[in-house]
């Protein structure tokens, strides 16, 4: 809070001091009410997932799983899970890949180079934004079944190897790297591919791994897409594995599912704790110029 | 005109002997389109051609088994004049609006809160911005076994509401559910954009005026907020973005039940392209979220100038 509580520091002890103590109980009070709305639903689904079935719901509420049941974490594999969380593995490895290598030539190349249309070329990559599958969903479905990718891994990958926002985070970092680098590589007969794979993209790490990151949570986490490109059950993806046992089966074994949710959850909370200052700062930084 | 002079200056001794056929220039113009040719190729197939191919399918009359046909206005007049559909537009003017302010005033005052507070930031800051990086999928499933008939919820309430709550079988109470899953998902985003356009703000100003004597409220009132602005605008629109593309969460909670109370547009849409097979109605109602999200993106593009974005 620096800024406050500095600014209310100078000066006067004493009476203040106690006003000041107030406003921090309020404040407190504001944030531990918040933080159980935004706990509570974890530690429940955490615990839930542990649950024999008749527990999950039980009137009064359990929180405690009279015994924990860590076959809910084993069951749902003899099912088709396991397929689903590798069927989610590909999509997303390749789908967090390809944009590192596409989106970063791509903003390399409206960076730092002039052709004609560059200027067309990036104002037609930015206003893709005001494409997203939601408005194109029925012909985007029509033409991959036209080529025939309908239950393939290519109609659930093709479509998101190259993302927008990924075109645009790396035109921006480029602008910011001095074109000299460049220049001097040039007149040092280096060839153009060398240049941006060895000189260029290796000091683009920081916007690379803020991709990479981005990528990752949103193709993982993506189901709108899958949803319609998909039908057959070994093609499903985490998020169309959940949805199925949800609505598809007459009586969904709700701890499973939860503990196939926790499963779920798992790489993205572990890649959160590792990056989490990029992942804040990607959020932030999104707001900060505007 | 495409290069000679500067090429010839910079080219060594040996390839002004030969001439290159492709002058040093223009090669690397050619460089250029070939790193920007990947996207641009994978974006005018997969974004503008479906887009000019839904106007065309708007057109249409197609059910994916007997081949298309054109019937001109058709599914525009039908849009505007089918219940199903305008009960649909009023949901989602009634969910943008209802979702969106109590979302950004959330996410204000958290992020005063956050901001005014002298330990333990980052960890709130993690703490509330999870939910976001998480499949909205998994989101809505924990959700939906807190709403759970007996569940949680209704254990909560039961001392006011006996027979429990229909928190999602209730028409008038659907939307404000799915809308409270909605908030508790993203707010945390919105959140840390405010925080830190706050933590931009130089302390001299905030100093100044606790000298002066402002209290709390006339500090917020009149330092933060003002110097806030150009984020809170920006907040609000990225909401409004976001709001409108809404799908995940109502698929999972409601389905656009029930009585449709719930069907917004992207539901619509889905619904009524790969349930009732209407390919052409629902392009001809896709068009609405267009141009509803260029509106938007333009407003966004012409208050924040791209190179600042």
């Amino acid at each position: 809070m620096s800024a406050v509580a500095q600014a209310g520091a100078i000066g006067r002890p004493g009476s203040f001091r106690i006003r000041r103590a107030l406003g921090y109980a309020v404040l407190y009070a504001v944030l531990i009410l918040f933080s159980v709305f935004m706990l509570v639903p974890f530690v429940f689904a955490l615990l839930g997932s542990l649950k024999p079935e008749p527990e999950v719901f039980a009137v009064p509420i359990r929180w405690l799983p009279s015994e924990p049941q860590w076959q809910n974490y084993v069951l749902p594999f003899e099912k088709n899970v396991g397929r689903y969380f590798l069927n989610s593995l590909i999509v997303s490895g390749v789908q967090t890949v390809a944009p590192l290598l596409l989106c970063s030539m791509a903003g390399y190349s409206l960076a730092k180079f002039s052709y004609p249309g560059r200027n067309l070329a990036f104002i037609f990559i930015l206003s893709t934004i005001m494409l997203p599958i939601q408005v194109t969903l029925v012909p985007t479905f029509l033409i991959i079944k036209e080529l025939g990718w309908v239950n393939t891994y290519a109609g659930l990958i093709v479509p998101g190897l190259a993302t927008t926002f990924g075109t645009f985070l790396m035109r921006q970092f480029f602008l910011s790297i001095p074109s000299e680098y460049i220049d001097a590589a040039r007149i040092d007969g280096a060839s153009e591919p060398r240049i941006f794979w060895t000189i260029m993209l290796p000091m683009c790490r920081p916007a690379l791994s803020a991709l990479a990151i981005f990528s990752f949570t949103g193709s993982w986490n993506s189901f709108l897409w899958p949803l319609v490109v998909v039908n057959q059950d070994e093609m499903r993806t985490i998020p169309l594995g959940i949805v199925f046992y949800i609505g598809e089966q007459r009586a969904p074994e709700y701890g499973q599912l939860l503990a196939v949710a926790v499963l779920a959850t798992l790489p993205v909370l572990a890649l959160f704790m590792v990056m989490q200052r990029e992942f804040i700062r990607g959020a932030a930084i999104s707001g900060l110029k505007g | 005109m495409a290069g000679g002079f500067p090429a010839t200056a910079r080219s060594s001794p040996v390839s002004s002997v030969r001439r290159p056929r492709i002058t040093y220039i223009t090669a690397q113009k050619l460089w250029g389109v070939a790193f920007v040719l990947p996207v641009l190729l994978l974006f005018l197939g997969f974004r503008l051609y479906p887009m000019l191919r839904a106007v065309e399918i708007s057109f249409q009359r197609y059910d994916l088994l007997s081949p298309p046909r054109w019937v001109g206005l058709d599914n525009y007049v039908f849009m505007f004049s089918n219940e199903r559909v305008l009960n649909s537009f009023k949901v989602t003017a009634i969910f943008i609006v209802g979702q969106t302010i109590p979302l950004v005033l959330v996410a204000l005052v958290l992020a005063i809160v956050l901001f005014s507070l002298p330990r333990f930031r980052h960890l709130f800051e993690l703490t509330f911005y999870f939910p976001v990086v998480m499949t909205t999928v998994v989101a809505a499933l924990i959700w939906l076994t807190l709403f759970y008939p007996r569940g949680l919820l209704d254990q909560l309430v039961a001392p006011w509401f006996p027979q429990g709550v229909p928190w999602l079988t209730s028409p008038l109470l659907a939307l404000p559910s799915v809308i409270v899953v909605d908030i508790w998902k993203s707010t945390g985003y919105y959140m840390i954009i405010l925080l830190a356009g706050l933590l931009a703000i130089p302390n001299e100003y905030l100093e100044a005026a606790a000298i002066d004597g402002a209290g709390t409220m006339a500090r917020i009132r009149h330092i933060l907020l003002p110097l806030l602005r150009p984020q809170l605008t920006f907040v609000v629109i990225i909401a409004l973005i976001n709001t409108v593309q809404a799908f995940d969460s109502f698929y999972v909670l409601t389905r656009g039940g029930p009585a449709d109370a719930t069907r917004i547009l992207p539901i619509e849409i889905y619904l009524r392209a790969f349930q009732l097979l209407e390919m052409g109605r629902a392009a001809a109602i896709s068009m609405v979220l267009f141009l509803f999200l260029m509106v938007l993106s333009l407003l966004q593009f012409k208050l924040f100038k791209v190179e600042e974005l």
